[in-house]
């Protein structure tokens, strides 16, 4: 009886401290330290590496957010690949953090129409003397203002901080050189019926490889695979997604650009390359480990891929043997199905979007949230890009160097250049290991994406890279790029356009599945009117209909910001003529 | 049994073992494969020279997956949640499917007990509800935020429900009158006569528990990484070139860490291994017949 009643008092004990367990959640909103009030929050970031990661405040990393701008930060780190998952719980179970970043636009405008978050204030991005000013400076003037346009809610707010883009282009035809140089192909292709010339001189010499193909896994099935033979065929890159396009020739708006005649004519061309045995029978599937399998097999000759992935490229060509011949170059020509019309290429968009958010009620202290905005805004400034690139400058390096003091400084001023310390990871080194040196991200996760890489940095990873493509683009005729279109949806249509989306991508990958495969024939009308017809029956006039009406009315919108915006500083500039002519 | 020694009995058999080697090979490749190519340089792999052995072989993989830190921890992690919960499953599962496979007058409430249980099987909570709960409990965080949600799975409390129905009444009426009451009828008497329905049920939970990610994920952060066990820890692996592809897609910097050919095989092959090691031990109790002679005359 005894040990019955000691079992009975002990398991009510255990379920009453687990339930009073629950009740210790952390209320962290600010404490005082030294007479200053420190604003303490909680960041909401994912990780994509397995480094163990700094705990407590006390690191220089730390300290100079809270000396700067009172701020300590706590970190929720999710792992990438669940961090949507995560977040959505978090805010649906309302333990969401304060500042949620890694977001991409759809979940941020998503999230506002759920009143998950704040907006941004709108003073804090106008005027000259703004809080957010060197974030905004971050663009010019114009650049800014499509940011705006494009990065705001059907409300007309902002509720994220888009992040600059760096890379102007960074996408191209990439080909292997050496093979090209052997079969006296003197310049890669810059038509269709050229590259079919193209992979038909190499074919004939190498009857057994691949000619084309590409790292196709993504996120948005069946990814990048046939990318580049969009824009061939006047689409976006990122088709698959944006779904949509202003042609930027006629400044015509195209819906659904998939189901379009141009689409036909990819998918008729992509049917004739795989006909002829050019293209990987797999380039839907193909992922990293299998691109690396391609290149080492020397099936792959041709790829669109990134321009600073040429080095790599080559090293996975030559495997083992150093002795191998392999180089890979990119190309400036893109390829065209209309030469007459001109030739697309992607122009990267202006910003990236996974800049920070703020979760409601953040605005109900706005020292508080000035306080953060402030910290943000330094990041986008000089220093702070130092700080979020390099972290913390030694006082003395010779000190660290000899390692007597601690992990606190991560790097030196050499020649005016910044450089990492020995034993910290720097990407632009190849040197360095960042499984075994310290790493940034152990002190602040991906905090150092905000908002851009230092300058120094950026040229020595990629940034040289991307110039040079971007310049070479410039240089070609008839060169166009696409514009990225306002869409802002309200709650209602952004549901309905999720629906239809999923809907109308899993029969659209189908059937370019089904084109490939030889299922069936884009040539034969009954074929294309079948998929135009099984298209419409999961919503596609819909989904055009939704995507005309919030284009049409967003672009009416943005307009009339423009036109308040630019009234608004035409009568600052009068007021600050007539006052300084009061004042003489 | 008489040895048939005909012509077509003895071709029968051929083909018979010639089905049955093929079969083999085509379950062990894999396996096989995996290991070699945990055991090759990457380059080989790149170059396709890996086929069944491992071509230039190390030990790197191995030696990166024991001095790191992350998958012995989560492979300890996974043991103890795997052991933990199968034995916490099978004393719930058991203490309920026992009343539940006896006659309603012996059991209050026995119909409604009963509705209430099948009743999960059609309907479920949902993410967020279960969540707050276990959030409300205090058990984020925590090893039980794994464990106790799904302590009991009600497909296999029917199952053991039914295996208890087949233990003869007759059994307990003797024990009865023995004078043992039924806690002792129970462990002494139905528990022992239920070892292979309680094997084949604990490997069940066992090998679910040993596969589990997506609630280590839910209710573990980072705060408590050293909880993640191997299969999260897996799926991270996994993850990792789609992760790079995106990121870079979106035009973020070296950001994603891709671990080498090699290391990816090398944890999925010890992520086989334990379950490997399990089912031959197990296999026997799911064809062995113990009721049979349990009840004479």
């Amino acid at each position: 009886m005894k040990v019955k009643k000691i079992v009975a008092f002990a398991t009510s004990v255990a379920l009453a401290s687990s339930l009073l367990a629950s009740c210790g959640a952390a209320n962290r909103k600010s404490y005082e330290k030294d007479g200053k009030t420190i604003y303490t929050y909680y960041l909401n970031m994912y990780t994509q590496d397995s480094v163990e990661y700094a705990e407590g405040q006390d690191t220089n990393f730390a300290n100079i957010i809270r000396d700067k701008f009172n701020v300590e930060l706590e970190y929720d780190r999710i792992p990438r690949g669940d961090w949507e998952t995560k977040t959505n719980l978090s805010y649906a179970v309302g333990n969401e953090a304060d500042v949620t970043t890694g977001g991409k636009e759809p979940q941020y405008k998503k999230w506002a129409s759920d009143q998950y978050l704040d907006p941004i204030p709108e003073e804090a991005y106008t005027g000259d003397d703004c809080i957010l000013k060197d974030w905004k400076a971050l663009w010019s003037e114009d650049e800014f203002n499509k940011v705006l346009a494009l990065a705001k809610s059907s409300d007309g707010e902002l509720y994220y901080l888009p992040t600059l883009r760096q890379e102007k282009a960074q996408m191209c035809w990439d080909y292997r050189k050496d093979i090209f140089d052997q079969l006296n192909i003197t310049e890669f292709p810059k038509t269709i019926d050229e590259l079919y010339d193209v992979c038909a001189k190499i074919k004939a010499a190498y009857p057994d490889k691949i000619i084309i193909s590409c790292n196709g896994m993504g996120t948005t099935s069946p990814g990048s695979a046939i990318t580049g033979f969009c824009q061939a065929y006047w689409m976006p890159e990122l088709i698959m997604t944006q779904h949509s396009y202003v042609d930027p020739v006629t400044q015509e708006y195209v819906p659904y650009a998939l189901t379009t005649d141009n689409a036909r004519e990819m998918y008729k061309t992509i049917k004739k390359f795989n006909d002829a045995g050019f293209i990987d029978k797999e380039i839907f599937t193909v992922d990293k480990d299998t691109f690396s399998t391609r290149l080492a097999q020397d099936n792959c000759f041709i790829t669109y891929n990134y321009v600073y992935n040429l080095d790599d490229f080559n090293k996975k060509t030559k495997g083992t043997n150093a002795d191998k011949n392999s180089d890979w170059a990119w190309s400036a020509n893109m390829i065209t199905a209309f030469p007459e019309k001109g030739t697309i290429y992607k122009r990267d968009p202006l910003y990236s979007n996974w800049g920070p958010a703020f979760s409601a009620g953040i605005n109900e202290d706005m020292d508080r949230y000035n306080a953060l905005l402030k910290m943000f805004n330094w990041f986008a400034t000089e220093d702070g890009q130092l700080y979020t690139t390099y972290g913390v400058k030694a006082d003395d390096p010779e000190v660290m160097r000899k390692g007597i003091t601690d992990n606190n400084y991560s790097y030196e001023m050499v020649d005016g250049n910044p450089q990492f310390l020995p034993g910290w990871y720097d990407e632009s080194n190849p040197k360095t290991d960042k499984k075994k040196d310290k790493t940034l991200s152990h002190e602040y996760g991906v905090l150092g994406s905000q908002f851009a890489k230092q300058q120094y940095m950026f040229d020595n990873i990629r940034g040289k890279k991307v110039e040079a493509l971007y310049e070479a683009f410039n240089a070609q005729d008839n060169y166009y790029y696409f514009d990225q279109i306002p869409m802002r949806y309200t709650t209602e249509e952004e549901q309905r356009y999720a629906d239809l989306e999923i809907a109308l991508n899993a029969k659209r990958d189908e059937y370019i599945q089904r084109f490939f495969s030889g299922d069936v024939d884009p040539n034969k009308d009954s074929d294309w009117n079948m998929y135009i017809s099984d298209m419409n029956k999961v919503g596609l006039s819909e989904f055009i209909e939704l995507q005309k009406t919030v284009y049409e009315r967003t672009k009416k919108q943005v307009e009339e910001e423009e036109a308040e915006l630019a009234k608004a500083e035409a009568e600052a500039e009068a007021n600050g003529e007539a006052a300084e002519v009061a004042a003489e | 049994m008489v040895k048939d020694n005909s012509v077509s009995s003895i071709i029968l058999d051929i083909v018979i073992y010639i089905f049955l080697i093929l079969l083999m090979i085509i379950t062990l490749y894999p396996i096989i494969y995996i290991f070699s190519v945990s055991l090759s340089s990457t380059e080989a792999f790149e170059a396709g020279k890996v086929m069944l052995w491992p071509v230039q072989p190390n030990l790197d993989a191995y030696k990166e997956i024991i001095t790191g830190k992350t998958v012995p921890m989560s492979f300890l992690q996974a043991v103890i949640n795997t052991i933990l919960y199968t034995v916490i499953s099978l004393a719930f599962t058991t203490t309920l499917a026992y009343p539940l496979s006896r006659a309603k007058e012996r059991v209050p409430f026995h119909g409604a007990i009963t509705k209430l249980v099948v009743f999960t099987m059609f309907f479920t909570a949902g993410m967020i509800p279960v969540y707050l709960i276990v959030q409300k409990l205090g058990l984020l965080n925590t090893r039980w935020s794994m464990i106790l949600p799904a302590a009991i799975s009600t497909y296999n409390l029917v199952v053991m429900r039914s295996f208890f129905e087949s233990v003869p009444v007759e059994l307990e009426e003797a024990a009865f009158i023995d004078g043992a009451n039924e806690l002792t009828i129970f462990v002494k008497i139905i528990l022992p006569l239920s070892k292979a329905a309680l094997a084949t049920v604990g490997l069940f939970y066992g090998v679910y528990m040993w596969n589990q990610w997506f609630s280590a994920m839910l209710y573990l952060s980072d705060r408590v990484k050293n909880l993640y066990p191997l299969q999260y820890i897996i799926r991270q692996i996994v993850m990792e070139n789609q992760l790079a592809a995106e990121a870079a897609a979106a035009g973020e910097l070296n950001t994603v860490t891709v671990s080498t050919v090699s290391l990816k095989y090398a944890t999925l092959f010890i992520s086989i291994v334990p379950m490997l090691c399990v089912y031959p031990f197990i296999q026997k109790y799911f064809v062995k017949g113990v009721m049979v002679g349990s009840v004479k005359g």
